[in-house]
């Protein structure tokens, strides 16, 4: 016992930063690399998966890997910036299946939940994004500017946009979707998935705007200090509101990713997505609390995620116990940042 | 000859229930004066701040600034005027380091891309940021250190730095040397000597009377919601003060 305080007390006098003073260099180092600890982990995984099995760390598989996390990836992103605003948001998983819906419902004719109007493909993405928007907003607005409980809401608005979904498809699956929407889901530019890049695109813009634009200074700030943002002029509202409707947008573009590659909308899509998205980013390090945390996080939790979901397919596990190791990972992952929090005062 | 001061708060009430918190409460402040406002707890201070600051908005009563009667209904819109408030646990953003804080709301920002976007300029921020902690005469070592890890008079310094920064008319502070040590308070009144003689007002709100009569050229005392004295400092002493804050004749 008397060993680990003494252990503690080293790591506690080296890597905590002194108060205002600038940590040397060496320290500096140490403490950058606990802050990102999780791209550790994901090389752990990795090297895990690696050892017990040679079709891991094929370029195939880990394409795959990229891609199978492309939506996870793209949704997190929306689910990161509410989260740094202090809120979350439970309804991404059913605006991906909206979105999805709407837009195949638009364009498919001759089906049992057709609207038998052959909406141009291009048209029927931006109504789809258009929708996207539009719940993030519905969200955003009871929760920003009425103060509605943001766990209650989207809860509610979980099951009543997944309700909008099974309205619009009647329970059915719309399939043989155009391929200029199936592209962005499931084509391919040369040997990289066009998901792939498009959700590389995504993280950079998200990531400037987050990094070096006013707005994305004052979501962590509102994230951090609601009222001392307010006090300072920022209108916490509106940054509220529009996280929420950046995450229906990203949740849109989830949505058309996602029907466009498996060619085919169901009300089921995206069911649970909304946890697994909210794993990601707080395994990326980005904190239930708000205002910290940075999206390049998010997408080291999503491979990480996206990485055990291979590893164990290709073990030949039975797909029951996917799930539950997935979730013990996660699990893993929150204790560890909740002990780096408490004993080492770290984000 | 008296010309028009620059804030005059002039029969201001405000209840929150039952609660009478302020009863025709007037408040005067001139170019350059230093108001000391003292009662004890529940006195109303803080509220008749919060209604200056925006915060709150009066149910009875008017302001009026640099002559013309004003409306606030959100802290920016004080702030717009030129009246700033540092309160006393709420003026800094953990979360951030030195330079956001003390830029926070009013971020510097610089085209970029042929002018197509705009970013924020970090580097002209923490450039006016060690000017400003230097002329407030402020030790710390590195501006881009999260806030958090400072100590309180030193958060306190992050909000005076952006506070003066603003180049505000009016400037209220609410309980300012609360969370100081002794050098730091003595750093902070010879501030607030150095803001009177560039024609700053300043509302200085403070259970230390001993500070306020240091620095203030007015003090007045509130108790339960209702003002009852506003004197020159010269005119009165720390006993009356006291007497009057807690109701003894």
């Amino acid at each position: 016992m008397r060993n680990n305080s003494v252990i503690l007390s080293f790591i506690r006098k080296y890597i905590i930063s002194k108060g205002g003073v600038s940590v040397p260099k060496r320290h500096k180092f140490k403490r950058i690399f606990l802050r990102h600890s999780i791209w550790l982990v994901l090389i752990g995984v990795d090297v895990v998966f690696f050892l017990l099995t040679d079709r891991f760390f094929t370029t195939t598989n880990l394409l795959n890997i990229v891609f199978h996390g492309s939506l996870l990836g793209v949704v997190a992103i929306g689910e990161s910036i509410c989260l740094l605003t202090g809120k979350f948001d439970l309804s991404v998983g059913s605006i991906v299946a909206l979105t999805g819906a709407i837009a195949s419902w638009l364009m498919v004719t001759g089906q049992a939940a057709a609207s038998g109007w052959g909406v141009h493909p291009v048209i029927a993405i931006l109504i789809a994004l258009g929708v996207g928007m539009a719940a993030g907003y519905f969200n955003g607005f009871f929760i920003g500017k009425i103060g509605m409980n943001p766990l209650l809401t989207t809860l509610a608005t979980m099951f009543a946009f997944r309700g909008l979904a099974l309205i619009v498809t009647s329970g059915q699956t719309l399939y043989g979707l155009p391929q200029l929407y199936r592209f962005w889901g499931g084509g391919a530019v040369g040997p990289i998935p066009a998901a792939i890049i498009i959700m590389g695109i995504l993280y950079f813009v998200f990531y400037f705007i987050l990094t070096k634009k006013k707005f994305g200074r004052h979501v962590y700030a509102v994230g951090g200090n609601p009222l001392t943002a307010r006090e300072c002029g920022i209108n916490v509202d509106k940054v509220i509101i529009s996280a929420y409707v950046l995450s229906g947008l990203l949740a849109a573009i989830g949505g058309i990713l996602g029907s466009g590659r498996l060619n085919a909308a169901h009300a089921r899509a995206g069911m649970g997505l909304e946890l697994e998205v909210i794993a990601a980013a707080v395994i990326g390090g980005i904190s239930l609390r708000g205002g910290r945390g940075s999206i390049i996080g998010t997408i080291a939790g999503m491979l990480v995620l996206s990485s055990i979901n291979s590893g164990l397919i290709l073990l030949d596990v039975p797909a029951f116990w996917v799930r539950f190791t997935t979730g013990m990972v996660i699990f893993l992952a929150i204790l560890i940042d909740t002990i780096k929090v408490k004993f080492f005062r770290m984000e | 000859m008296k010309s028009e001061p620059l804030l005059r708060m002039s029969n201001i009430c405000k209840n929150f229930g039952e609660i009478r918190a302020l009863n025709n409460v007037n408040l005067v402040l001139n170019q350059g004066d230093i108001l000391g406002l003292v009662g004890d707890n529940a006195a109303g201070k803080s509220t008749l701040m919060k209604i200056l600051s925006g915060t709150y908005i009066p149910d009875k009563g008017e302001i009026f600034f640099e002559g013309r009667k004003v409306e606030f209904r959100f802290p920016r819109d004080s702030r717009k005027l030129g009246i700033e408030m540092i309160y006393q646990d709420l003026a800094v953003a953990d979360n951030m380091d030195i330079v956001e804080n003390i830029f926070l709301g009013v971020e510097l920002e610089r085209p970029t891309l042929g002018g197509l976007i705009k970013v924020i300029d970090r580097k002209r921020m923490e450039r006016e940021s060690w000017e400003t902690l230097e002329k407030i005469r402020i030790n710390i070592d590195s501006v881009n250190a999260k806030v958090e890890t400072l100590s309180g008079g030193q958060r306190q310094s992050v909000a005076i730095a952006r506070t003066i920064r603003s180049n505000a008319k009016v400037i209220i502070m609410d309980e300012p040397t609360a969370s100081l040590g002794v050098s730091e308070v003595e750093m902070l009144l010879g501030l607030i000597r150095e803001l009177k003689t560039k024609n700053t007002a300043i509302v200085f709100v403070s259970h230390r009377l001993y500070d306020v009569f240091e620095v203030g050229d007015r003090i007045m005392v509130l108790r339960h919601g209702e003002c009852v004295e506003d004197k020159k400092i010269g005119d009165t002493d720390m006993d009356e003060i006291r007497k009057l804050m807690i109701g003894e004749s």
